[in-house]
């Protein structure tokens, strides 16, 4: 493909947004730093509320939003070639993969899709857009991996048409473990980002986790960071289906062509982080004392 | 064999199959009418209050999805724990409950200690019987309020929140996971708090008391509907009987309308949990009888009562 042979050609001549500090891992409540990198406008995905249809399957609704992350929404409707792929299994995100196209369309200044899906299945969605600025050419790209659970009419399979479809954009970032029932802060996640396929090491990933200020973490020989979700107490507040989303964003130049890309995964508030065994064993054994100590007491008022 | 080896037996198996039974591939469902507990890992079967209350069979569930596919596949659950219930009657509780049988060791320490079970009067006794049904009221509200009233989720489960199998009985997988408190939020603050006191409360309760979570069990108060239609029929001869008492003295849940019941044949009461102690106790012949499908299970036999009193376990 032209984009690895000019890679070949070229070397890895990666220029990433802004030169972050030095660190491998990085927390959100730490991670004060903020990438200005963010200025330039991104794809990426967000999740809307699953709608449970009557015969079991389910419909999760999807944004692609366009602009800064965490600031202003950019114009939609100048992005060409939008496309919004989508392949499931747990094998998703591999190479060589059958992906079929998922209908987008523009509403409301954001380009919306759904996924939809009759039994339990594992999917990645894929958008893809490109936008001409001068002579050079600014591929984005937006990725997210989920889980979706469904009861649809027995035997029901999710069939859909599979249509080779060449991915635009070789700069790929991903979230590992891809998939996961139950993403939950506290819990870590590495980053992985390549081009072409390849690792791209020391490379700059920014990770913007809701409720807290940007991160900017350095990749590592392999192509990977880490990073772990803080405990959120916004998010704690609300309930254990509650969901906040966690975006992580790089950029990579080659030549003119200019490649943005970002991964989403949602995220629950941690289901243990927050136990504690001390106050519980302090509760339990006082009021089994108290208990105690009041019917021994009932007790021997009754002897006397 | 005596009865009461039989169901000591009995109890042991089931508490033995319930417990571990899902790490030997035994898997029974969701709907089981007795406390086999969820949250212990590797059980064999769910209580069914947890379907009761739950987001998939139960009841918290938004109104505008009544008549979806929804509830068929509530309805359904409901149907196979109606079908075990009319089955078994409320041997469940008696024979099968592993927390029921965590109840009579329990109780079976104390005896052992030689500490005195602890009396309640009649009126108190008559005072708790609606609290079981009260409990089973908001079981089901609650979830049908987080449903379509926005109430907070963390509320989700309210009884599994509360119930204090929920810590006590993961303790037989190696699972202390429940006897921390959560400082997630207000609400799980809360909640965690009233969880451990009503475990204190009832683990205390229990020592001192036989079967004393089975005066509140809500489930006993579910499966009391099915009392009418239940294959096991528990029998009193009226014109057989001496009004001795024994039967009520060695009943775990002081139901008295066995000894005071003058007309009806079928004797069995909504809180009655069908361990049959009365049968085993009772000294006349065929006086009380349990029958399934019309056949006898067994009887009341005055030998049987008489080798009880020789052991100084009938007064």
């Amino acid at each position: 493909m032209k984009y690895e042979a000019g890679a070949r050609k070229r070397g890895w001549s990666l220029i990433f947004f802004f030169t972050p500090l030095l660190l491998f891992t990085a927390s959100g409540a730490a991670g004060n730093r903020l990438c200005p990198e963010v200025n330039g406008n991104c794809l990426w995905i967000s999740y809307g509320e699953l709608i449970k249809e009557p015969d079991g399957s389910v419909i999760l609704p999807l944004k692609i939003n366009y602009g800064e992350i965490s600031g202003e929404p950019g114009k939609a409707a100048e992005l060409e070639n939008v496309r919004v792929v989508c392949t499931s299994g747990k094998k998703a995100g591999k190479r060589n993969l059958r992906w079929y196209e998922l209908p987008a369309a523009l509403k409301d200044g954001t380009w919306q899709t759904e996924v939809r899906s009759a039994c339990n299945g594992c999917f990645t969605v894929r958008a893809e857009a490109r936008r001409k600025i001068g002579n050079r050419v600014c591929f984005y790209s937006a990725q997210t991996s989920l889980v979706l659970f469904a009861r649809g009419p027995a035997g029901n399979k999710n069939s859909r048409p599979e249509v080779p479809v060449k991915i635009q954009c070789p700069l790929q970032i991903s979230f590992l473990p891809r998939f996961d029932y139950w993403p939950q802060t506290g819990a870590a996640v590495t980053v992985r980002v390549a081009f072409a396929g390849r690792p791209v090491p020391s490379g700059s990933v920014c990770v913007y986790d809701e409720n807290f200020p940007p991160a900017a973490i350095m990749t590592g020989a392999k192509g990977e960071c880490r990073y772990v979700p803080a405990d959120d107490r916004k998010l704690n507040r609300k309930g254990k289906t509650a969901f906040k989303h966690l975006t992580a964003a790089a950029e990579y130049r080659d030549g003119t062509d200019r490649y943005i890309v970002s991964c989403t995964r949602i995220l629950h508030r941690s289901r243990f982080a927050n136990r504690r065994m001390a106050p519980g064993i302090m509760i339990f054994g006082g009021c089994a004392a108290g208990f105690l100590a009041v019917i021994i007491g009932m007790r021997s008022r009754a002897r006397i | 064999m005596k009865l009461h080896w039989i169901r000591f037996w009995v109890q042991a198996g089931s508490f033995f199959l319930l417990t571990y039974g899902g790490r030997l591939g035994l898997k029974l469902g969701h709907c089981l009418p007795c406390f086999s507990c969820p949250y212990v890992s590797g059980c064999a079967g769910h209580c069914y209050l947890m379907a009761l209350q739950g987001p998939f069979w139960g009841t918290q569930v938004s109104l505008a999805a009544l008549g979806e596919k929804y509830c068929l596949s509530a309805l359904g659950m409901f149907a196979g724990f109606a079908l075990l219930t009319v089955i078994f009657s409320k041997t469940w509780c008696g024979w099968i409950c592993p927390f029921g049988t965590l109840q009579d060791w329990i109780g079976s320490l104390r005896r052992k200690l030689g500490i005195r079970e602890a009396e309640f009067s009649w009126k108190l006794t008559d005072r708790l019987k609606p609290v079981k049904y009260l409990l089973l009221f908001f079981l089901l509200l609650i979830p049908l309020l987080i449903g379509n009233a926005g109430l907070h989720s963390d509320f989700e489960l309210p009884f599994c929140q509360l119930c204090p199998a929920k810590p006590l009985m993961p303790v037989f997988a190696g699972k202390f996971t429940y006897f921390l408190l959560d400082l997630t939020n207000p609400v799980t603050v809360v909640m965690g708090i009233i969880s451990l006191s009503l475990t204190a409360f009832f683990l205390v309760g229990m020592f001192f008391r036989d079967r004393f979570f089975c005066l509140f069990c809500p489930l006993l108060a579910l499966m009391s509907l099915f009392d009418r239609v239940g294959l096991i029929r528990f029998r009193k001869k009226v014109d057989a009987c001496l009004g001795c008492g024994n039967c009520r003295r060695v009943c775990p849940v002081e139901v008295r309308e066995v000894h005071d019941e003058k007309e009806k044949a079928d004797v069995l009461q909504p809180e009655c949990i069908s361990c049959f102690r009365c049968v085993e106790a009772c000294p006349q012949d065929n006086a009380l009888s349990v029958r399934w499908l019309n056949r006898s299970l067994f009887s009341s036999a005055r030998e049987r009562a008489g080798k009880l009193v020789e052991k100084g376990k009938l007064p």
